[in-house]
């Protein structure tokens, strides 16, 4: 995997102004987006939203329904242009550089960017063993017996999932449960070790109690990839994440914009627009 | 809980520091290997989707240029309205005029419409809402089964039972007729009305089934929604069922019409292949199907010049037909369009259920919950309550009464079929029968029909080999390449489809025709891979569009979570969407090698037909049901009789065995999936 990797990076990485010295003052973040807007044919669902995603840290979208957050986070791995007729505006930069650039492929994009789903869509049929292996597979990472077995075992660990199926790796994934599916979702995501995770509402579907195992895991893997999730919970935003992103229609038939961002305690407690202060003490109910 | 992976590139970044941000670990850009792979994935798609097309359109090329010496001769109209047909007169110029095979194909079609639709209406309400549950599936099985048996052994049936024992009844209607002119004249053997009975015997199990079909889907709640009002069995098929399956009726009518207008062995057989126009219903006629078969092997120059434009003809009814219940069906309300192309292709893949329940499940979340399929029984009325008033209680009697007789007039006829095909056809079946060549004359008692089985089966091979894989390219072609190409690709895909659409519905004989045209001319004989290629341009429609219904229904969920993992285009096709409709697909397949398998006419074009065992692909080769055609159309003896009912027999065996595994397979995988 390693091997592979590297080679990969020293022979596909353009060199130039785009890769600046990874400790550079003006290094910039992982993810960020600028003036990004979306459309699906003529209609613009989300208009000019600057957002930077952070190292080490869990950002959350929130926002009435419908305003555009799905749109947006799909924006962010090129998922968006899979409708018929989606296109966007903006700019979206991966370590600074953008990954709607002419170099840039969208499955290069998506390898580099994970992405965790609102209904938990493991590959019913696979083994949960194969599941896991998918994300290898698919990027022709070749793996000996031996690192298939590790990196299944670690990436299951890794999402609080190895002790419930451990004796029935064969099994076909989709005889787990819901929330057991979703975090196996979360598993085959780590298994090709993304810079970004994505995650779409990914506790809407799941009892509370898989909700706390993944808010759970959540804090941990922050260590490691930055993590932008989309909630309707306020309670979970509160709990998982560091910055906090408010998005919304001001008028029907206007694009969903970005209201205010910043750290989530202040988002919630001392929110600077009257429009985040509603949304959020409604909903905190 | 263990750490996280550990990274590739091994440096682990300064954490939380805005001076140490970390490095990108992946490339933005694609392995060049991997962006090749996508593009010859794309390409393979799109060269066999063109390819497909190229050879039709090629096809369709020859055959319009061998009539040029028709039009310039007669003139269209001249051709078109012609009453007369003398092809090879004793002096002067041969005649030509299409007008009596025109008529003749209209009337027997028209007779078959009248009498098909109603009683395929009776026995779809009856296997979904009147029988009790019980009786439903088996009867509606029995159905599905007739509509797999070929129109040759149709043909067979008609000729030998159903014309001698109707005779006299007709004979009956001659004498005292009276007024009824239309129904006056000598009866003889061949006639419209023996011919218009016959086929609507064999539309009828397609259109029923594609009914059942249409009536499955209308929405529980309707059907609720009328039994809360306090309506009869009858009343809610009325005031719910019917206007919501009205396009549906429409279009499997218009496919059952599309299958009448373009049979050929039947009515070959049956009619009596006299050109008139007017005349007796009880008197013979020909059709434009029929005359292209029955005078083709004498047709030289300009008569076969002629018999072409009539396949020409044909092919454009045939398109009017297509074409005007598509209109119809995308202007009705209720059902609409895409309801009956699902029902037109899902028809007998019942696995299809299995992807459709899982589609639901792990949909995207953006589609509304499809409406539950299913059929409402109406509530018991309790005692006390005011009871149905009379007058609706003898009108709903009624109706329910015309359901079960339209019903028991559909079952006889299909139920006497199959009796005698195992009656006559069973007892000629031996180890023999199976391993022996055909006799050399119609005199000759014994022989079997090894010769044919074996063609049957080359050809099958053939069939399958150029069919099944273009066809699922071609799909995966309009379903996957196309659309996820941008806006131009994608009307080339809607064009494909479109060209597919058209080819479902070209006549067998003129697929035959033009094959021989095309190819058989090319290359000098008649041959069995000429045979196995007309079959497989007649399977080639039917797997493309089975495969496509099925490719979208494997769930957007699954192409999606491969894609997030970086997976190409090739490898989300290879290792999801494949696998996830390999059942579906290979059920649709074997579904048209089925129906492939029972044709007779196109092999009359192209293998032609052989007296001994052979394995060839470059000679002529007998086959099962062009067997059963030689054997009726010529001189019918005890011994010929008796070895077109074995060939028969085993026939239908065939396809039925086919069909069985076919659902098989559906059933097999969908119990795999509901676990
Ligand atoms: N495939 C699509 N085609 C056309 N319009 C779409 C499509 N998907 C979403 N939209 C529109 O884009 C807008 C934003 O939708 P989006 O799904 O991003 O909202 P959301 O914030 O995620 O809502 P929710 O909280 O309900 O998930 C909506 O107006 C929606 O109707
Ligand atoms: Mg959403």
């Amino acid at each position: 995997m390693s091997t592979e990797q590297s080679t990969a990076r020293a022979t596909e990485a353009p060199p130039g102004p785009s890769a600046p010295p990874p400790s550079a003052p003006s290094a910039p973040p992982p993810l960020r987006t600028r003036g990004l807007g979306a459309f699906f044919g003529s209609h613009k669902a989300i208009e000019d939203i600057d957002l930077d995603f952070e190292d080490n840290t869990v950002t959350a979208l929130i926002g009435p329904s419908g305003c555009g957050k799905s749109t947006y986070i799909r924006t962010l791995n090129r998922m968006h242009e899979n409708v018929p007729n989606a296109r966007i505006e903006g700019d979206v930069e991966l370590h600074g550089e953008s990954i709607y650039g002419r170099a840039a492929d969208p499955v290069a994009i998506r390898r580099a960017i994970g992405m965790v789903f609102q209904r938990p869509n493991p590959f019913p049929t696979k083994s949960i063993a194969d599941n896991v292996l998918a994300g290898p597979k698919f990027n022709r990472i070749r793996l000996s017996r031996r690192e298939r077995q590790d990196l299944v075992e670690r990436v299951l660990r890794a999402a609080g999932l190895w002790n419930e199926v451990k004796n029935r790796l064969r099994a076909p994934a989709g005889g787990l449960s819901g929330g057991q599916q979703q975090r196996l979702c979360i598993a085959r995501a780590l298994s090709i070790d993304p810079d970004v995770l994505l995650m779409d509402e990914p506790c809407s579907a799941l009892d509370p109690q898989s909700t706390d195992r993944i808010e759970e895991l959540i804090d941990q893997l922050k260590e490691r990839v930055t993590i932008v999730i989309v909630t309707h919970n306020m309670q979970q935003a509160a709990r998982v994440s560091d910055r906090t992103a408010f998005i919304t229609i001001e008028t029907d038939g206007e694009p969903g914009r970005l209201v205010e961002t910043g750290p989530t305690s202040d988002i919630f407690n001392a929110p600077s627009k009257p429009a985040t202060e509603a949304y959020v003490s409604g909903r905190f109910g | 809980m263990s750490p996280p992976p550990a990274t590739a590139a091994g440096a682990e970044p300064e954490k939380g520091s805005a001076l140490g941000r970390s490095e990108r670990r992946h490339p933005i850009t694609r392995p060049v290997a991997s962006r090749v792979a996508d593009q010859a994935y794309v390409w393979l798609c799109t060269l066999a989707a063109l390819a497909a097309m190229a050879g039709v359109g090629y096809l369709i090329y020859k055959t319009a240029a061998e009539t040029g010496e028709v039009w310039s001769t007669y003139g269209i109209w001249g051709f078109l309205t012609g009453t007369e047909w003398i092809p090879q007169p004793a002096d002067g110029q041969p005649v030509f005029g299409a007008l009596p095979f025109i008529y003749g194909t209209l009337v027997t079609s028209a007779i078959a419409m009248a009498l098909a639709v109603p009683l395929a209406i009776g026995v779809a309400l009856a296997t979904t809402v009147f029988l009790p549950r019980v009786l439903r599936g088996p009867v509606s099985a029995v159905v599905d089964l007739l509509a797999a048996v070929p129109s040759v052994v149709y043909g067979l049936w008609g000729i030998l039972v159903l014309v001698p024992t109707l005779r006299p009844a007709l004979e009956w209607v001659s004498e005292h007729n009276g007024p009824l002119g239309f129904l006056a004249g000598p009866v003889t053997s061949g006639s419209y009305l023996l011919s218009g009975m016959v086929l609507a015997i064999m539309v009828l199990p397609i259109i029923a089934a594609i009914t059942r079909e249409v009536f499955l889907t209308v929405p529980v709640d309707q059907q609720e929604g009328a039994y809360a009002l306090g309506a009869t069995r009858w009343e809610m098929v009325r005031d719910a069922m019917l206007p919501w399956a009205r396009s549906g009726i429409v279009g499997a009518s218009a496919l059952g019409l599309g299958r009448a207008v373009g049979e050929t062995i039947a009515l070959a057989l049956l009619l009596g292949n006299v050109p008139n126009v007017g005349g007796s219903l009880l008197g013979p006629g020909s059709t434009l199907a029929g005359v292209i078969a029955l005078e083709f092997g004498e047709a030289f120059d300009v008569h076969l010049a002629a018999l072409t434009a009539l396949a020409l003809v044909l092919f454009v009814i045939a398109f009017i037909i297509n074409a005007l219940a598509r209109l119809l069906v995308a202007r009705s309300s209720g059902g609409g369009e895409s309801l009956v192309r699902r029902a037109l292709t899902n028809r007998g893949l019942a696995g299809l259920g299995t992807i459709r329940a899982r589609e639901q499940e792990g949909g995207d979340g953006l589609d509304e919950p499809a409406d539950e399929p299913g059929i409402v029984e109406p509530p018991r009325r309790l005692a006390g309550l005011p009871s149905v008033s009379t007058s609706r209680r003898v009108r709903s009697y009624a109706a329910e009464g015309t359901v079960y007789l339209a019903l028991a007039l559909a079952l006889i006829p299909l139920g006497a079929i199959l009796y005698e095909i195992v009656r006559n056809g069973l007892p000629a079946i031996s180890w023999d029968f199976l391993t022996t060549e055909q006799p050399p004359d119609a005199f000759t008692p014994g022989g079997g029909i090894s010769n044919a089985l074996v063609g049957t089966l080359i050809m099958m091979g053939i069939a399958t080999a150029v069919a099944a894989p273009l066809g699922v390219l071609t799909a995966l072609f309009i379903n996957d390449v196309a659309a996820g190409l941008g806006p131009g690709f994608r009307r080339i895909g809607d064009a494909v489809g479109f060209f597919v659409d058209i080819l479902l519905g070209v006549p067998s004989v003129v697929v035959g025709l033009t094959v021989y045209l095309a190819l058989v001319l090319a290359m000098g004989n008649f041959s069995a891979l000429a045979g196995g290629i007309a079959l497989g341009i007649i399977m080639f429609p039917i797997v493309v569009r089975a495969t496509d219904e099925i490719l979208r229904l494997v769930p957007e969920a699954q192409r999606e979570a491969a894609e997030a993992l970086g997976a190409p285009r090739w490898r989300t096709t290879v290792s999801v969407v494949l696998p996830a409709a390999a059942p579906g697909i290979l059920t649709g397949t074997m579904l048209a090698l089925a129906r492939a398998s029972g044709e007779a006419a196109p092999l009359l074009f192209t293998s032609l037909g052989w007296q001994f065992l052979s394995t060839d692909v470059l000679a002529p080769i007998a086959a099962l049901p062009q067997l059963i055609f030689a054997n009726m159309v010529d001189i019918q003896t005890p011994e010929s009789t008796e070895l077109a009912w074995g060939a028969a027999f085993v026939l239908v065996a065939m396809i039925l065995f086919l069909n069985l595994i076919a659902r098989l397979i559906a059933r097999f995988t969908r119990s795999l999936e509901v676990r």
